[in-house]
């Protein structure tokens, strides 16, 4: 009898400390979870800016050199997974990818600027009198 | 019975202290986990916004020293300038746009090179260059700067029909 009542301490001992360990677990992949997915938000964010920054540049270069300047260059195909469009207004540059965006400032001043990269990642901007960008 | 129950449960390791202190172990390994995890992130924040804005530092002596401005002709009068670029259109940084440049205010200096803290000097046989009495220095130094970024551009000068040698030194100072 004695012996069965050890046995039943061993079971109640070891039910303890599996629910303590998961609990521990839980604690401790809950919080990898968030600073993971702040640090993958934090990437998408750096590579967007990256993107405005060397579009910024584009539409400047060719708003500068004037009629005639012709440029291809090579954007990422996409940010977090998914295929983003990039906005050119005067002054800012409007980079949207999944449910979030990013605004740069810019020097450009003139027509509008738009194009996606759904299933392209390689662009052209020209400047014939007005600037724009399209495919090579 | 009772008494033996008491015996049993002494011999129970839930409270005993190798679980605490196995927990205490636990605790601290998660501890030194999360400060690492914090300043590797930290570092590399600072690391990226440094070299963003040598980027921009970079893009915008790019445009001051290999282009006109848009437009081209922002060194006439009344014309203002939207780029801001030092040269003609063979090239050459002219003084006349060198000097309107200096008429701006600060405030549209900073517009125009979208930097808050900067030093830029044009430069001939390593003094700044003269133009109409005036040294070719335009600046807002931090008193305390944190961070320098120095870029530098081999120009040639037109100045009066007279072809020079000189450098672009543009500075971008963080804080």
């Amino acid at each position: 009898m004695g012996t069965n009542k050890r046995k039943g301490q061993v079971s109640i001992e070891f039910l303890l400390l599996l629910g303590l360990a998961m609990f521990a677990l839980s604690i401790v992949l809950g919080f990898i979870a968030t600073k993971q997915r702040k640090a993958i938000i934090y990437s998408n964010t750096k590579k967007a800016d990256k993107i405005a920054d060397d579009i910024a540049f584009q539409a400047e270069m060719a708003l500068v050199m004037g009629k005639g300047y012709t440029r291809k260059f090579v954007l990422p195909a996409r940010i977090g997974g998914k295929p983003y469009n990039v906005t050119v207004t005067q002054q800012h540059v409007v980079v949207q990818w999944k449910n979030q965006n990013l605004i740069q400032p810019t020097l450009y001043q003139g027509r509008e600027l738009y194009f996606e990269t759904q299933n392209q990642y390689r662009f052209k901007i020209i400047n014939n009198g007005s600037v724009y960008i399209t495919k090579p | 019975m009772a008494q033996s129950t008491l015996q049993n449960l002494k011999n129970g390791q839930v409270f005993e202290p190798d679980f605490v202190a196995s927990l205490a172990l636990f605790l601290i390994i998660i501890g030194v986990f999360m400060s690492q995890w914090n300043t590797i992130m930290k570092s590399k924040t600072q690391l990226n916004q440094v070299k963003e804005i040598r980027e921009n530092a970079e893009r915008t002596t790019t445009l001051l020293a290999s282009t006109p401005g848009y437009p081209n002709d922002w060194d006439k009068n009344n014309v203002k300038v939207v780029i801001p670029g030092f040269t003609n259109k063979n090239g050459y940084v002219i003084s006349s746009k060198l000097a309107e440049f200096h008429k701006l205010t600060y405030k549209n200096q900073t517009d125009l090179l979208q930097a808050q803290n900067f030093y830029l000097k044009i430069t001939h046989g390593g003094e700044p260059l003269t133009i109409n009495g005036k040294k070719t220095i335009y600046c807002k130094k931090s008193s305390d700067p944190e961070t320098l970024i120095p870029i530098e551009r081999d120009i040639l000068i037109n100045q009066s029909g007279t072809i020079k040698t000189g450098k672009l030194i543009y500075r971008v100072y963080t804080k």
